[in-house]
């Protein structure tokens, strides 16, 4: 059921980027001078690219300790297959025409993705230091 | 000493404070009666049974369908399942993956790493994951 939860919190958050930057690609080609028309197979593609973009993301809750070298390679693939899957979704799909337009994609996708990861450091980062701090009110003593 | 009662309405409310001048082995008593930690938990280890008080746990794992037991340098076998000592043990113990249950007055500090998961060290110099799935779990226990 957590992996169900989860998998569902993933398609929403990466829906939602997708839609985010879709919308973005419009208020720049709107001030470039061109505009974006979006067809009825828009939106059911974004969620559709949502559950295939959030299914890798399992291989993040293995339980294992992860090194280094393993935790790269895993990031990765990761971020190559996610970059598949929304290459194909947008040709697929027809988020993008031209070169210009896949340039956006490649852009978008990239700043996103580094984006999702630092925020994710971010809230670490926090959840530990709040969690050390609450530790320290109920540890027994050696 | 005096004791005052307080109904309340949710277990969230529930809680105990006592003003004592010092932790003597009576009140020590009654906060584990109070904290879930009254009954031992019978081990074995090398063939003999022994009681194992929770309040010297570290952790609980289930490694092919049995369930060990460490304390600060000792490791016993218990015929219990996980989720039974799940809800037999106090509020600090929690699951903190899908196989261990983690005594959080046992945990030192905890280190985040990517992918969510948290690196627990604990008192005895171990260390143990806290899967990216129970985190949240852990904080609520913590009031967080």
């Amino acid at each position: 059921m957590k992996k169900i939860k989860f998998l569902f919190q993933q398609a929403m958050t990466i829906s939602t980027g997708i839609l985010f930057c879709i919308g973005l690609e419009g208020v720049c080609f709107h001030f470039m001078g061109d505009d974006i028309s979006l067809g009825w197979y828009h939106p059911i593609s974004i969620i559709l690219a949502g559950i295939l973009c959030a299914l890798p993301s399992l291989i993040w809750l293995q339980e294992e300790h992860l090194n280094r070298r393993q935790f790269i390679v895993r990031l990765v693939l990761h971020c190559i297959f996610l970059f598949a899957v929304v290459s194909l979704m947008g040709y697929l799909f027809h988020w993008y025409t031209d070169i210009i337009g896949y340039s956006f994609v490649v852009a978008a996708y990239f700043i996103v993705y580094v984006f999702v990861w630092g925020v994710s450091y971010w809230l670490g980062a926090r959840d530990e230091s709040k969690i050390n701090e609450a530790l320290k009110d109920i540890q027994d003593e050696e | 000493m005096k004791v005052h009662f307080e109904k309340v309405d949710t277990t969230d409310e529930e809680h105990a404070i006592i003003y004592a001048m010092a932790e003597t082995e009576d009140i020590r008593y009654a906060i584990n009666l109070l904290e879930g930690n009254g009954g031992n938990i019978p081990v074995t280890k090398d063939g003999n049974t022994y009681l194992c008080s929770p309040q010297n746990i570290y952790y609980i794992e289930s490694v092919d369908k049995k369930t060990f037991l460490y304390t600060k340098g000792d490791c016993y076998e218990c015929k219990l399942r996980l989720y039974e000592l799940e809800e037999m043990l106090s509020y600090y113990f929690i699951r903190c993956s899908k196989a261990m249950i983690v005594n959080l007055r046992k945990v030192k500090s905890v280190k985040s790493e990517m992918g969510g998961r948290m690196n627990a060290s604990l008192l005895n110099g171990e260390s143990i994951i806290i899967s990216r799935s129970y985190v949240k779990d852990v904080k609520g226990r913590l009031g967080l």
